[in-house]
């Protein structure tokens, strides 16, 4: 790829500390157009800080964000609307119906109203809730609110995306249909910032791979370059990585403590 | 649609938004999806609709309704107190602090609806639309309710002549500017110096002292403030109250009506009226605002997760909670009943905010009944009152505090955690039951009896301890009565403001008891063989009932959807 000598995201040293905990340790990182990044690390790694950061939600923090080339805090708008974020804890106003979420979404991004309504009833049919869009999303099941959430993250087009836990309360189908979309958005020359814990689906979806571990990247590269040649699953470099290789004694310890 | 002509009147300001910093076009649709919401929230009114899986509209036009019968209250001030400057004053301050509560109540579901730091923040929205547009929101909500407060002393003042209704507008206008500002300065100021975790505390502490406040100052007042002393008497000459906005506002009404008369006074108050609404719009905006975005969103992101480390929560069977519940609930099931109820009453927020103005309310209650309602003079009343036995009125209306713990303790907004007792084998829902009135009893009720016991020993002297006895016992049983008619569910396992219908009179029969054993027990006090022996079979009645009370089983328990 020519653009691959551009860096999009481009962070440079970012500590974050809150309170005398410090939950970023130097992060060091440049992402390029079109990948697709995995990001993955135990809980309490700084997985979501990192994302507060990129999408502007934390400003204090020590270090450079540059994205286009440009230091986030100086424009963070301009910033933003670049940005598809889905956020990880589904936080939507339930008492509104699809629709009017996203006639919303799509304003606060500049939106005109018509666009924003056929682009909206696209997504919501390829999605298979075209059925549900006026209704109120209060009686909305988990996977059903997720969905929204998900088009709320991409109508306006974003060329990043960040993704946190975008599969959680799906179906079968539309956890398959979700990761044929974010291989046809790479294609189209999105970046996608993906988050989880999902091993199996991070090792599919992502060229690239991040682990994080107590504030500090431990691994980066593709799937192909962590395994090293070996043959491990990414669970298990994973494990490795985060001095929890023992899992199978951690088992055993559980099951001793139920005798 | 209303809402659309109250956004399009706001957007005729467009070029002074657009100097602060703030994107009209985001403005109106953020507005205008606010509105929507508030319009679709279910609230106290109509909560029938809201259980019958009705869809809730327009519930803020209801509420509407109801605030303008409150206003009308008001409007009475207003027509019976003669001196306009003092009757002005004090419907303003009424006013003023009934906007200000509403304003608190909504606080946490309109003004910090903690989702927009996901939904809004992450958006292209700049920091100055953010806090304009959470500004405004919160300011037409108030309008709304200022509108349906004031309308019935708008006619009143219309009617008295077409300048003071003007002036009333105007009044009403600014009153309602400052109450939001004050309310959003002191929400603001305390953001800037505490602790998010500290914010949400501070929040519920200031409604349960403001509750406490408003409760003892509505029994209060209107027996010490005498309206025919007022009638004559001249405000001004209480400098004290020069720093009450409201009396700013009478200034603008003394000026109108009274322009020759008018001191100097009058006309400084009269343009502090006028200059401070700009003058805290400048100040929230400039100098507040910045940075309070982030502090709340670190509100959310910090969420409850504080390291909550009390006494209580010791390992499993260390520390002071657990020694006491093993000693007074032995049985495993109890014991976990016991437990769990100690230690949720202590860190539901919402439980907290309801619970402990009662506390509060007992003394006013017993004030105001013991010798405010009284004809004759304050000083004669209070003698009244140390001779004769009103301690019995005082300790019965401790059982109010009792039933107001047991009406909450079986309701949460995280109800829905309570599956874990539908999934467990519990055989018999009662061994809960018993634990969690155990543990109301020893954590709320006994050390709040014991305080009042002693005041009324030290106050009438040792000849009351048979009737406390006696008190305490009735106490227990009244309380479980409650438990089995009223509250009829597992704690902290219903969602708060689920009416429930049909029980009236049942709860109307369950409130009879304390008040008609209270009587008895006043005309019975002359003979204190009388009381004790009482104090004997109530004791034997309690612990019967509370056996009863054990054994209560499914079938009589209502449970959530």
């Amino acid at each position: 790829m020519e653009t691959s000598q551009l860096p999009i995201i481009s962070i440079k040293n970012l500590k974050k500390s809150y309170g005398d905990k410090q939950v970023l340790k130097g992060i060091n990182l440049d992402i390029y157009p079109g990948q697709v990044i995995g990001y993955i690390g135990p809980n309490g790694a700084g997985k979501s800080t990192t994302v507060k950061v990129l999408t502007g939600l934390i400003n204090d923090y020590e270090g450079e964000v540059l994205m286009y080339n440009q230091n986030i805090q100086e424009d963070i708008l301009a910033i933003k609307a670049q940005i598809g974020y889905v956020p990880e804890n589904a936080e939507i106003y339930d008492v509104l119906t699809p629709l009017e979420y996203l006639d919303f979404v799509g304003k606060l991004y500049g939106m005109d109203e018509d666009q924003i309504a056929e682009r909206a009833m696209k997504l919501l049919k390829a999605f298979g809730i075209d059925g549900n869009a006026d209704q109120r999303m209060d009686t909305f099941s988990k996977g059903m609110r997720q969905k929204v959430l998900l088009i709320s993250g991409i109508i306006h087009n974003p060329k990043i995306i960040i993704l946190d836990e975008p599969l959680s309360g799906l179906d079968a189908n539309a956890v398959i249909m979700v990761k044929e979309l974010i291989a046809l958005l790479a294609k189209e020359g999105k970046t996608i910032f993906y988050c989880s814990h999902m091993m199996d689906v991070v090792e599919k979806v992502s060229d690239r791979i991040l682990l994080i571990n107590q504030g500090e990247i431990v691994a980066d590269g593709s799937f192909e370059e962590l395994k090293a040649g070996g043959d491990q699953t990414l669970e298990r470099i994973f494990a490795k990585l985060t001095g929890k290789e023992e899992g199978n004694q951690e088992a055993n310890d559980v099951l001793s403590a139920l005798n | 649609m209303i809402n659309k002509y109250i956004i399009n009147f706001i957007l005729l300001f467009k070029s002074l938004f657009v100097r602060f910093g703030v994107d009209p076009n985001q403005l109106r649709i953020i507005l205008n999806t606010k509105m929507k919401m508030d319009d679709r929230r279910p609230n106290v009114y109509n909560q029938q609709r809201k259980k019958q899986h009705k869809e809730v509209n327009n519930s803020s036009w209801l509420t509407m309704f109801f605030l303008a019968l409150t206003g009308l209250v008001f409007t009475i001030i207003l027509g019976v107190v003669k001196a306009p400057y003092a009757a002005h004053t004090i419907y303003f301050s009424a006013f003023m602090v009934m906007l200000a509560i509403t304003l608190i109540s909504d606080f946490t579901s309109v003004l910090i609806d903690v989702r927009d730091n996901y939904i809004i923040l992450p958006r292209p929205v700049s920091e100055a639309t953010f806090t304009v547009s959470r500004i405004l929101h919160i300011g037409i909500h108030i309008e709304k309710m200022a509108f349906a407060i004031a309308i019935s002393g708008m006619v009143f003042s219309f009617w008295q002549g077409t300048v003071s209704g003007f002036i009333f507008l105007l009044e009403v206008l600014i009153a309602t500017v400052m109450s939001i500002f004050l309310v959003n300065i002191i929400y603001l100021v305390v953001l800037k110096i505490t602790s998010p975790q500290k914010f949400k505390d501070f929040i519920s502490y200031f409604q349960i002292i403001f509750s406490v406040i408003i409760f003892a100052a509505y029994y209060t007042l209107p027996r010490l403030i005498n309206a025919s002393v007022l009638a004559n008497f001249n405000i001004k000459e209480f400098k004290v109250l020069a720093f009450i906005p409201p009396m700013w506002l009478a200034a603008l009404h003394e000026l109108a009506v009274n322009f020759k008369t008018a001191d100097g006074l009058t006309f400084i108050y009269a343009a502090l009226a006028l200059i401070t609404p700009v003058v805290s719009l400048y100040l929230v905006i400039k100098v507040l605002a910045p940075g309070f975005n982030e502090k709340l969103s670190a509100i959310s992101a910090s969420g409850d997760d504080a390291t909550i480390v009390s006494s209580e929560g010791k390992g499993a069977s260390r520390g002071f909670m657990n020694k006491l519940a093993a000693i007074v609930a032995p049985k495993p099931i109890e014991n976990a009943g016991f437990k769990f109820t100690w230690l949720l009453s202590s860190r539901y927020r919402d439980f907290k905010v309801k619970v402990y103005p009662a506390f509060a309310y007992v003394p006013v209650y017993f004030l105001y009944f013991g010798f405010m309602s009284k004809k004759g003079s304050l000083a004669q009343n209070w003698e009244n009152m140390k001779d004769g036995n009103m301690y019995i009125l005082l300790i019965y209306l401790t059982s109010f505090v009792l039933t107001t713990v047991l009406q909450n303790a079986n309701m949460t907004d995280k109800y829905k955690a309570s599956w874990i007792f539908f999934t467990t084998p519990l055989k018999q829902p009662g061994e809960i039951l018993a634990g969690m009135y155990k543990a109301i009893i020893i954590k709320f009720y006994l050390p709040y009896f014991s305080l009042i016991s002693v005041f009324s020993i030290i106050f009438w002297g040792p000849k009351v301890i048979n009737d406390l006895i006696l008190a305490l016992m009735v106490g227990f049983i009244y309380g479980i009565l409650v438990a089995l008619f009223r509250v009829k569910g597992l704690p902290f396992s219903q969602p708060v403001n689920l009416k429930k219908g049909g029980r009236v009179f049942i709860s109307f029969a369950t409130m009879l008891v304390p008040v008609g054993i209270g009587f008895l027990h006043h005309w019975a006090a002359k003979w204190e063989w009388v009381i004790t022996i009482s104090a004997i079979l109530m004791t034997g009645a309690a612990l019967l009932m509370f056996n009863y009370y054990r054994k209560e089983s499914w079938e009589n328990l209502e449970m959530a959807d």
